[in-house]
């Protein structure tokens, strides 16, 4: 019985400490108000807290989808919600490959251009 | 837990990332809305509720089916709030909060036809959208182990049983929490008021 208590506990992430519990003094002194004046009743307060905390009309709560793959893919090295280049684990090959094009590029621009460079401007 | 729910677990443990997709689809709206009102600020709130999801997948595997899968997920919410608040606390950047920014916005007048100089009751004053206006104030300088429960009870609506499984607070506790929490608000609102019909006297 025990175990399965343990296990239940477990199951969950950790528990918060109850000694950040404050003392009853900690409240705010009630004498400063004068005696009898109640502005708010209990429900006015509750439909209050709910308006309060409700967010404002309009606003759409953002899509989280995107931004917790980026950190999952970045996180992991890649490893979950890879997109095969930003976080692969070995980007050399990806490098190599760039550095490769780039050069061709280059040396066909160099043959597209040189037989221009002996000729004279019109 | 259900079979359903089971078999959806096991894919998630697994690592799915489909499964997981789903999961975040399905809980994101709550998980911002809660974490939205733990911290009162947007941008901390969507980074935070995405941090959850996070810990959620990394932690999956230590999820047994003893509890709800959305309770777990608000428990790693809830101690996610508490920890990110501590930290702004240290901070103390001075910014300006966005629930108490949306407060600076809505004017006086915007309480249901009540401006400050027509108000001749206390009644009138705490009436409408002015009395959501100190709330939003109140509720952001009351002990962030009280707004959490009250958050969790009067908006959340949660019964006191998810509150504890979600806090790991005692039945008790959770019950004491938000007695004194609606305690707490109602001084500080009550004060609120107070200044502000002194004020307009």
């Amino acid at each position: 019985m025990s175990d399965e208590k343990d296990r239940k506990e477990d199951d969950l992430p950790e528990k918060p400490r109850d000694s950040d519990f404050p003392p009853e003094d900690d409240f705010p002194p009630e004498e400063d108000f004068p005696e009898g004046q109640i502005l708010v009743d209990e429900v006015d307060l509750k439909d209050a807290l709910r308006g309060a905390l409700r967010p404002p009309p309009g606003s759409v709560a953002p899509s989280l989808l995107r931004g917790v793959q980026k950190k999952l893919r970045v996180r992991s090295r890649g490893k979950f919600y890879g997109d095969g280049w930003s976080n692969s684990s070995s980007p050399r090959s990806t490098y190599l490959i760039t550095s490769a094009v780039m050069l061709v590029l280059v040396l066909i621009v160099c043959l597209v251009l040189l037989p221009w460079s002996s000729s004279k401007l019109p | 837990m259900s079979d359903e729910e089971a078999a959806f677990v096991a894919r998630l443990q697994a690592r799915n990332e489909a499964a997981f997709n789903e999961l975040v689809v399905t809980y994101e709206r709550r998980v911002f809305a809660l974490v939205f009102r733990m911290l009162g600020r947007r941008e901390e709130a969507e980074d935070l509720a995405q941090e959850v999801f996070v810990q959620v997948f990394k932690a999956i595997d230590q999820f047994r089916g003893e509890s709800k899968l959305s309770t777990w997920i608000y428990r790693i919410a809830v101690n996610l709030c508490k920890n990110r608040t501590k930290y702004l606390s240290r901070r103390q950047v001075g910014e300006q909060d966005d629930v108490d920014a949306m407060a600076d916005r809505a004017p006086l007048s915007a309480a249901k036809g009540v401006s400050v100089g027509a108000i001749s009751q206390p009644d009138e004053l705490v009436e409408g959208m002015q009395l959501e206006v100190i709330v939003k104030r109140a509720i952001q300088q009351i002990e962030p182990d009280f707004r959490e429960v009250l958050i969790l009870r009067d908006v959340e609506d949660m019964s006191y049983e998810e509150i504890a499984a979600v806090t790991g607070l005692a039945d008790g506790t959770v019950k004491s929490r938000i007695h004194r929490a609606r305690a707490q608000l109602r001084v500080l609102v009550e004060r609120a008021a107070g200044e502000k019909l002194k004020g307009g006297s």
